[in-house]
C-alpha cells in the first residue's frame, strides 16, 4: 500500500509494519514488567512517583539507580548486537555467518579483558581497540578487489580460534580469583550497569541505527547476486565496508557495556526475517528482537533467587538449543548457503 | 578522703571508658570512605570470606555470600562453631542488589569480593560500605588489616586486636620454639601444571609467618603474575626446599605420583612433602582468624613430621595420600 | 578436478617423503637434547643404560623427554592424518579438527568430565573427550552436509558447533571455581605432563584410528573418480564418510585428552603436503601425518627452551601461529575470483 505524505510517497507494507509494532510493544511491555517487579517489593505508586516526581531513600536507588539504567542497557545493548548480527549475515548471505564467529566479538571481549588485566579498568577502549584490531585484520585480509565473502568467513573463522586461545592464555597467567571474575566477564553480564553505560549505548544507536536503516535500502537490492546489485547502480563494495564498519562499531559498543552475549547476534536477523516474511532483511525488527532477548535473559537472570548468575548464560540457554535446531532443520531442507 | 578520691578515679575511669566514642567512625577505602553513623544492627557481607571475619568479632551477619563448598550456610567447618544457631541468608554468584536492599542492611562489608566501582555506588546508597584498603588490590590486603577495619566499621575495634595479637603470638611461639627452623626454606606448590606461590600471596605469607623463607628462584620465576611462579617441567630446582607443601585441591595426589622428577627431589627422599588435603587448602586461601588457627592445628605436626628430614618418620597426611617415599 | 596428467609423479613423492623423515629424525634428536637445559651425548647415554632414578638429569631424559617425543609423534601424526582425511573427504582445503569443532567438543567432554564426575587427571579424560568428539563431528557432518554443495556450508557448520561448544563451557564455569582451575590450565594444550603409561593408555586408540586411517585412504582415493565411478566400483559412500569421521574421531579425542587442544597443526600440514601428494589420498594422509608429527614435535620443542620458561604450551604457539598462517593461506587460495 502507497502512502501519500507530503513530499515523500512510501511504500508501505502491512505485514513488516504490523510486525515491527508487536515487537516494539513486546518490547516495552517486559520493559515495563522489568520495571516494576524485582526482589525487592515495589508498588506501581511508588515507582510512578520516583520516575516523574522524584524523591529519595532506598526505593528511589533501587528504581532509578539500579532497575532502570539496567533495563535501558538491555534494550540498547539487544538492539545494538541483533542489529550488528542482522547487518553481517544480509552483506554474507548466510544466516550463519555472525559476528560472533567471525572474529569481532571475541575481539570485543578479548580486548576488553586484556585491558582489564593491564591497567585494571579502560574497558570501553579495550573493547574498542579489540574490535578494530580484529576487524581490520579479518576484514582487511578479506579484501582483494572488494569484500571477498568465502575469504571473510574462512579468516573470520580462524580469527575467533586464535583470540579464543588468547583469552585462554589471559585466564591461564592470572591468580584464580582474577580468574573467576574474568570469566564471568567472558560470559556477558548487565550487572553492575549505571547511567554512564546508558548513555554510551544509546548515543552510538543514535549514530548507528539510522545508519544501519538506512543502508537496509541498497542491501536489500545486494541480497542475491553482486550483479543484479550493480545492475541496480548500487556500489557494492562501498556498501559492503559501510555496513562492515557499522557492525564492527555496534558489536563494539555491546560488547563494552554488557559484555559478549552469547548468541545474541546470530539470532536476531533469521528470526526477524522468518516473522516479516519476503525476503526483506529485517534490520529494525532484527535490533528489536534483541532487546527482546536480552531484556529477557537479564530479568530471568535478576530473578533467580540466591544465585545470581550472569545474563549471559541465559541468552546462550535460550539460543544455543535454539541455534542447533535451527541448523539440523536448515540442513535438512538444504538451506544451509 | 583516700577512699573518696579513689571511688572518684575509679568512676571517672569507667565514664571515661564508657564515653570513648567508636563512632560515628570514618574508613577510607579504594571507591571513597565509609562512615558509619552508629553501631550497626544489621550487617550483610558480600565479601567471599566477610562471614569468618564477622563471626570472628562475635557479629552475627543476617546474609553472607557464600564462596564455594557445600558446607551448610556457606560457612566452613572452622567457622561454624561461631555461627552458633544463626540462619543469615546466603547468597551466591553476581551481587544481587535487590536482595540486600530487602535485607535493609546499616552496613555492607565489601572487602574481598570483586565489587566494581558502580556497585559500590547503588551499595553505599543503600547503606555504609566497606570496601577495600586502597592501593592492594581487591584481594591483596592482608587479614590483619581486613579484620582491624571490619572491626572499626562494627565498633568491636577491641577484639580484632586481641585476635591479631592473638595469632601473631601464636605464629612468634612457633618460631620461638622451632627456632632451628628459622630461615630454612619452604614452598607451596601444587601439580597438574607445577606451580608454586610466592610471598606475595597469602599463602605464601603464611609460611613466612612461621618463619620460613621463600627461596628467591621461585620470586624470580613468578615473572608478570606476581603471586605465583609456573615450575618448568624440566627444572624442579626451585623446589628444593626445606619443607614442600602440596595442595590439593581435589584428587591430585594421583597426578603427583605421576610426577617422575619429584622422585628426584631432596624433598621427596627425606620425606619432607607435607600434602595438604583440600579442607586444609581452603582453609589456607581463606586466611581468615578462624581458618588461620586451623590451618596451624593441623599444619603444625606435619612441619615436625617433615622436618626432621627422616623419611622414616613419615607426614601422616602424605602416608594419607599415598605420595609418601 | 581431472585426473589425467598427473603432475606429481611417484618419484617425487617419494622424494618428499624421505625428506620428511629425515626432518623428523632431525628434530628427534634435538628434541632429547635439547629442552630446559642442553644435554650432551653422554648424558642421553647414561640415561638409557644405566639409568640411576635418583638423578635429575636421569629423569629428565628418559621419563620427561623420551614419553613426550613419543607423545609430540603420536599426536601429531594423527592431527596431521585426521586434517589430511578431512580435506579429502569434503574436498575442502580448508578442514582441520580444530576449525570443524572436533576439538571443542573434546573439550566439553572434558569440562563435563571435571565438574560432574570430579576427574582432575588427564590421563582419564580419554573416554568424554571421545565422546564429545564424536558427539561434535556428528554434528558438524550432519549440519555441514555431505553432499560438496559449497565447501563454506562445512566451515560454518563447524564454526557454529564451536561457538555453540564454547558457551557452555564458559557457562559452566560459572559454577564451579574447581572446574575453572583445573581447566583453565588443560585448555592451552600442551604435552605436560605425558607419561609412558598416558602413551601405552592411549595406543589402542591410536592404532585403531591408524588402521582406519589406511582403509580411508584407499577407500577415498576411489571417490576421486567421482561418485558415480566409486558406486559402480560397490563403494557406498555413507560408509566411507562415516568410517573416515571414526577415524578423526578416535585420532583426534586420543590426542586432545593427552594433548588437549590443539588447532591447526591438521590443516597445516596437510596443506604442505598437498603440494607433494596432489590428489592422491594415500599419500597425503601420509605426507600429512609425518609433517603433523614433525609441527608438533618441533612447537613442543619450542616451548620446553628456557627463553621461554620452559613451559610454554603446545596448544597456544600452535594458535598464535596458526591464525597467521591460516591468513596467508587463503590468501594464496582466493586469488583471483570474489
Amino acid at each position: 500500500m502507497i502512502a501519500h505524505l507530503p513530499f515523500i510517497s512510501i511504500d508501505v507494507h502491512a505485514r513488516p509494519a504490523i510486525v515491527k509494532l508487536v515487537l516494539a510493544s513486546l518490547a516495552l511491555l517486559l520493559a515495563i514488567t522489568a520495571l516494576r517487579f524485582g526482589t525487592y517489593p515495589l508498588s506501581t505508586d511508588t515507582i510512578l512517583r520516583h520516575l516523574f516526581i522524584g524523591g529519595d531513600g532506598i526505593e528511589r536507588v533501587i528504581v532509578i539507580e539500579h532497575r532502570l539504567p539496567r533495563i535501558l542497557v538491555a534494550v540498547g545493548a539487544g538492539m545494538a548486537v541483533g542489529l550488528a548480527g542482522a547487518l553481517f549475515q544480509t552483506m554474507l548471505r548466510n544466516p550463519l555467518a555472525s559476528p560472533d564467529w567471525i572474529g569481532f566479538t571475541p575481539g570485543a571481549s578479548f580486548g576488553a579483558l586484556l585491558a582489564m588485566y593491564l591497567t585494571g579498568g579502560h574497558i570501553i577502549l579495550g573493547a574498542l581497540a579489540g574490535t578494530f584490531v580484529a576487524a581490520t585484520i579479518v576484514l582487511g585480509h578479506s579484501m582483494q578487489g572488494g569484500l571477498n565473502i568465502q575469504r571473510l568467513i574462512i579468516i573470520g573463522i580462524g580469527a575467533n580460534l586464535t583470540i579464543a586461545a588468547g583469552a585462554d592464555l589471559l585466564l591461564a597467567r592470572v591468580d584464580l580469583l582474577t580468574a573467576a571474575d574474568m570469566a564471568k566477564w567472558l560470559v556477558g553480564s548487565l550487572n553492575g550497569r549505571d547511567w554512564t553505560d546508558v548513555a554510551l549505548i544509546w548515543v552510538g544507536l543514535a549514530v548507528l541505527l539510522p545508519l544501519a536503516l538506512w543502508l537496509e535500502f541498497p542491501l536489500r537490492t545486494m541480497m542475491l547476486t553482486d550483479d543484479v546489485a550493480r545492475g541496480q547502480g548500487i556500489a557494492v563494495s562501498a556498501t559492503r565496508i559501510w555496513v562492515a564498519i557499522t557492525g564492527v562499531l555496534l558489536v563494539a559498543l555491546g560488547v563494552c557495556v554488557a559484555g559478549p552475549l552469547p548468541f545474541v547476534a546470530f539470532l536476531c536477523g533469521p528470526i526477524a526475517k522468518a516473522l516479516e516474511g519476503g525476503s526483506r532483511p529485517a534490520l529494525f525488527s532484527a535490533a528489536l528482537i534483541g532487546a527482546i532477548v536480552v531484556l529477557a535473559a537479564d530479568y530471568i537472570a535478576r530473578l533467580t533467587p540466591l544465585v545470581q548468575l550472569p545474563a549471559g548464560v541465559f541468552t546462550a540457554l535460550i539460543g544455543g538449543p535454539y541455534l542447533l535446531w535451527l541448523l539440523v532443520t536448515m540442513a535438512r531442507k538444504g538451506r544451509i548457503t | 578522703m583516700l577512699k573518696h578520691v579513689g571511688i572518684a578515679v575509679l568512676v571517672s575511669t569507667m565514664l571515661a571508658g564508657a564515653a570513648r566514642a567508636d563512632f560515628p567512625v570514618s574508613i577510607p577505602h579504594a571507591f571513597g570512605t565509609t562512615d558509619v553513623p552508629a553501631r550497626p544492627d544489621r550487617v550483610v557481607s558480600i565479601s567471599l570470606i566477610g562471614h569468618d571475619f564477622l563471626l570472628a568479632l562475635g557479629v552475627t551477619p543476617i546474609a553472607l555470600r557464600k564462596w564455594y563448598g557445600t558446607d551448610p550456610y556457606g560457612v566452613w567447618p572452622w567457622a561454624q562453631d561461631d555461627l552458633g544457631d544463626a540462619t543469615p541468608v546466603v547468597m551466591q554468584g553476581e551481587i544481587d542488589v535487590e536482595q540486600i536492599a530487602l535485607l535493609k542492611p546499616d552496613l555492607i562489608i565489601a572487602q574481598w569480593s570483586g565489587m566494581s566501582q558502580s556497585e559500590y555506588r547503588i551499595l553505599s546508597m543503600i547503606a555504609p560500605t566497606l570496601g577495600p584498603k586502597p592501593g592492594a588490590g581487591d584481594y591483596g590486603t592482608p587479614w590483619q588489616d581486613m579484620l582491624r577495619r571490619i572491626g572499626m566499621a562494627t565498633g568491636t575495634l577491641d577484639q580484632a586486636e586481641e585476635i591479631v595479637s592473638g595469632l601473631d603470638n601464636r605464629f612468634a611461639e612457633f618460631r620461638d620454639s622451632q627456632s632451628n627452623w628459622q630461615g630454612t626454606t619452604a614452598t607451596m606448590a601444587w601439580s597438574g601444571s607445577v606451580g608454586a606461590y610466592t610471598r606475595h600471596d597469602l599463602r605464601g605469607q603464611f609460611l613466612e609467618a612461621l618463619g620460613f623463607v621463600i627461596p628467591q628462584a621461585i620470586e624470580d620465576l613468578a615473572g608478570s603474575n606476581e603471586f605465583y611462579a609456573t615450575i618448568a617441567a624440566e627444572d624442579y630446582s626451585p623446589l628444593d626446599v626445606d619443607a614442600l607443601f602440596w595442595l590439593d585441591t581435589g584428587g591430585q595426589a594421583a597426578k603427583l605420583q605421576a610426577l617422575p622428577l619429584r622422585f628426584t627431589t631432596r624433598a621427596y627422599h627425606e620425606g619432607r612433602e607435607i600434602h595438604i588435603d583440600p579442607l586444609l587448602s581452603a582453609a589456607l586461601s581463606h586466611s581468615s582468624p578462624q581458618s588461620l588457627h586451623f590451618a596451624l592445628d593441623a599444619v603444625v605436626p606435619l612441619i615436625e613430621a617433615a622436618m626432621d628430614g627422616d623419611p622414616a618418620t613419615p607426614v601422616p597426611t602424605s602416608l594419607a595420600a599415598g605420595i609418601a617415599p | 578436478m581431472t585426473v589425467l596428467a598427473d603432475p606429481h609423479p611417484p618419484a617425487r613423492r617419494q622424494r618428499a617423503l624421505f625428506r620428511i623423515l629425515i626432518l623428523v629424525a632431525v628434530l628427534t634428536v634435538c628434541a632429547i637434547f635439547l629442552g630446559y637445559q642442553t644435554r650432551g651425548f653422554s648424558d642421553v647415554a647414561s640415561a638409557i643404560f644405566s639409568y640411576d632414578p635418583t638423578s635429575a638429569d636421569d629423569v629428565v631424559l628418559r621419563d620427561i623427554r623420551i614419553p613426550r617425543i613419543i607423545g609430540a609423534l603420536l599426536g601429531g601424526a594423527a592431527l596431521g592424518a585426521s586434517g589430511a582425511l578431512l580435506q579429502a573427504m569434503t574436498r575442502n582445503p580448508l578442514a582441520d579438527p580444530g576449525i570443524l569443532g572436533v576439538n571443542a567438543g573434546a573439550a566439553v567432554g572434558v569440562v563435563l568430565s571435571i565438574i560432574i564426575l570430579g576427574i582432575t587427571n588427564p590421563a582419564q579424560y580419554v573416554w568424554s573427550a571421545l565422546i564429545g568428539c564424536a558427539v561434535t563431528s556428528t554434528l558438524v557432518f550432519l549440519i555441514g552436509g555431505s553432499k560438496n554443495a559449497n565447501p563454506m556450508r562445512l566451515l560454518i557448520a563447524g564454526a557454529t558447533v564451536m561457538v555453540v561448544s564454547l558457551a557452555a563451557i564458559r557457562a559452566i564455569l560459572l559454577l564451579s571455581r574447581q572446574t575453572l582451575d583445573t581447566y583453565r590450565f588443560w585448555v592451552l594444550g600442551g604435552l605436560d605432563g605425558v607419561t609412558y603409561d598416558m602413551v601405552l593408555a592411549l595406543a589402542p586408540f591410536l592404532v585403531a584410528g591408524a588402521v582406519l586411517t589406511v582403509v580411508c585412504s584407499f577407500w577415498l582415493n576411489a571417490l576421486v573418480l567421482g561418485v558415480e565411478m566409486a558406486r559402480g566400483l560397490g563403494l557406498r559412500i555413507w560408509l566411507v564418510q562415516l568410517t573416515t569421521l571414526v577415524a578423526v574421531v578416535l585420532l583426534c579425542g586420543a590426542t586432545v585428552s593427552m594433548a588437549g587442544p590443539v588447532a591447526f597443526v591438521g590443516l597445516i600440514s596437510a596443506h604442505i603436503a598437498r603440494g607433494f601428494a596432489g590428489g592422491d589420498a594415500k599419500w597425503l594422509v601420509l605426507l600429512s601425518a609425518c609433517l603433523g608429527a614433525a609441527l608438533l614435535l618441533g612447537a613442543d620443542l619450542i616451548g620446553r627452551l628456557a627463553m621461554f620458561g620452559g613451559n610454554m604450551q603446545a596448544g597456544v604457539m600452535s594458535a598464535i601461529i596458526g591464525g597467521p598462517v591460516l591468513i596467508w593461506m587463503v590468501r594464496r587460495q582466493w586469488p583471483t575470483h570474489t
